[in-house]
């Protein structure tokens, strides 16, 4: 549990922030300029506000009025850059075993080797960290950041610099290691659709001030819903597991809740468990069922929300998991779409990606 | 042991004392300037530059007015060590250092430059002090063009001449370096041991630059990345 209140100024930008982030993964939205690193780095103890208190499990970071100030070293808030900033001298074993030597190591209930297997990076042990790729450094830099035992992680968009594919493993492997260690993540981004995928909890900052927070979900469509709409595309992630991986022409199928979805092949996929992911928009929505359609997915659901203004206007459905169609204002008045309503959803074969999901084996 | 031998023993021992000295107060001075960038940089710099812009000779004198018997810094060793420290090899090195110090330190700084603040700040967070992260982080990922400062200063410590005969004088075995006894060669007349230490000046010269060049030529390149 983060509990924050700092207020900082620099120069025209000033920041005032009141929030708690509980164990779950919680994520910090805004513009660029809205000031999301500048939290982290007064969390991590790089910046040091100008007053109020930051309180991690009880325990106080900072706190001006009793002059209180954590050194960066013993806060045991672990910090993960956009890039991995791994270092360089040092190849994908000793960057990890950095965190372990230095950190606390004994709090980190998985050992480094176990760290790299469970992020699958346990085969460029001896390599070069310039060898690595995009994906491999992010992976690298959170088995080094969890080596050292932190109580505590913070990711400045830690997967901006990656290609959609490997956005979706490298969240999904941060999802199965929360789940494992169980410490407070606060994860900055400026994605909505990375947002409503991994965290529990979302603040929406602007200009320094926290204007939303809440359910990832229905605070950032009520965020997305005012904006133009090529302002960003709204993608779907969801959990499935692999019922038949399909290949050649044949196409694959994975179990997602309850629903069976006709997908890709999957044949160079190795796990079971993957992310299908489905762009909001790319889904159709009927209230009769469609008979003679070429898509090949039509799945019964049942409506749970529904968000519109003027600009854009989004819908959720239960599929064992939320899954957010975005639809026009008029086809949700001829529709009669409410809470409750029973729909089918239809979308393509094609409109859907598979990505690996990183579980832990023992 | 020839006199040539002799001379070179010397020359070596008063450029390696002049980098033990020279080399942690340019490292503190260059991490000042990069990492803390102090409100009166501009001065620190112009100080720390002097040494290229004087004539070695004055630095000579200026060493020699603080640490005779009678000088501000003279007086104190005296009292301390009941010693004197002008025209002693100790001398030697500390006008070489001096002379050095400038080179050394703007290397220092490139090299320094060149390390990405932010995987300091990564070092800190995964728990390592201040201390650990500069021995354990900067100085490793710094390392090629800390060594090529270290090598272009004790080139410049090995030719150093005019502050060296002022503070250290040229006496044969004790502060006689290099490039002095190639002068008193020259002023004797003793031309063919002259050009045998001419040669060895050159080779030692050349052999430190050729080095030098390779790594700062790799810094370049980004190989030692």
């Amino acid at each position: 549990m983060i509990d924050l209140d700092i207020a900082i100024a620099r120069g025209d930008f000033q920041l005032e922030i009141e929030a708690s982030l509980d164990n779950g993964i919680s994520a910090i939205f805004g513009p660029s300029g809205s000031g999301k690193s500048t939290i982290l780095a007064c969390i991590a103890g790089l910046m040091r506000p100008d007053s109020g208190s930051i309180i991690l499990d009880g325990e106080s970071l900072f706190d001006s009025t009793t002059n209180v100030h954590i050194s960066p070293e013993n806060r045991s808030v672990g910090l993960v850059f956009q890039d991995g900033a791994l270092f360089p001298h040092l190849d994908v074993r000793g960057n990890i075993e950095f965190g372990a030597r230095y950190g606390s190591p004994g709090d980190c209930k998985v050992s480094p080797d176990q760290l790299m297997r469970l992020l699958d990076i346990f085969d460029l042990a001896p390599r070069n960290i310039a060898d690595l790729s995009g994906g491999e450094r992010q992976r690298v830099a959170l088995a080094r950041s969890f080596a050292a035992g932190p109580r505590g992680l913070l990711l400045d968009e830690p997967v901006a610099s990656l290609d959609a594919r490997l956005r979706t493993t490298v969240l999904g492997y941060l999802k199965e290691i929360h789940r494992e260690l169980g410490i407070p993540m606060v994860y900055v981004s400026h994605n909505i659709s990375e947002i409503v995928h991994i965290a529990d909890q979302v603040v929406v900052l602007d200009r320094g001030k926290v204007v939303a927070e809440g359910p990832p979900r229905t605070v950032l469509l009520s965020q997305v819903i005012g904006q133009p709409a090529d302002f960003e595309d709204v993608e779907n992630y969801l959990s499935g597991t692999l019922v038949d991986r399909g290949g050649g022409n044949k196409s694959a199928r994975v179990k997602v809740g309850d629903h069976e979805f006709v997908t890709p092949s999957a044949e160079h996929i190795a796990s079971d468990e993957v992310i299908v992911t489905l762009r909001a928009s790319d889904v159709i929505v009927a209230t009769e069922l469609p008979r003679a359609i070429s898509a090949r997915n039509v799945i019964s659901s049942r409506c749970i929300d529904v968000t519109h203004s003027e600009r854009r206007s989004f819908a959720t459905f239960d599929v064992g998991e939320p899954l957010v169609v975005e639809l026009t204002s008029s086809a949700i008045d001829e529709l009669a779409l409410a809470v409750g309503t029973s729909v089918h959803l239809v979308f393509k074969t094609t409109s859907l990606t598979l990505t690996p999901r990183g579980v832990l084996r023992s | 042991m020839s006199s040539e031998g002799e001379v070179i023993l010397l020359s070596l021992r008063v450029a390696v004392l002049a980098m033990l000295g020279l080399v942690p107060i340019s490292l503190g001075i260059a991490w000042m300037l990069v990492r803390r960038n102090p409100r009166g940089r501009w001065l620190i710099e112009a100080l720390v530059s002097m040494p290229l812009a004087l004539p070695p000779v004055v630095i000579g004198f200026g060493l020699l007015w603080l640490f005779s018997p009678t000088g501000p810094l003279g007086k104190v060793i005296d009292g301390v060590f009941g010693g004197d420290l002008v025209f002693t090899w100790f001398a030697a090195s500390l006008a070489s250092a001096i002379v050095a110090l400038p080179l050394v330190v703007r290397t220092f700084v490139i090299a320094l430059e060149a390390v990405d603040p932010r995987l300091e700040l990564a070092a800190r967070s995964l728990g390592a002090g201040p201390w650990r992260t500069f021995a354990h982080v900067t100085i490793p990922i710094a390392a090629r063009g800390l060594l090529a400062g270290v090598l272009i200063g004790f080139v410049r410590a090995l030719s150093e001449f005019g502050a060296t005969i002022v503070v250290a004088g040229n006496i044969p075995g004790q502060t006689q370096t290099l490039p002095l006894a190639i002068f008193t060669r020259i002023q004797t007349g003793d031309d063919s041991v002259a050009i045998r230490l001419v040669v060895i000046s050159v080779t030692l010269a050349l052999a430190s630059l050729l080095l030098h060049n390779r790594l700062v030529g790799r810094l370049a390149s980004g190989k030692s990345r």
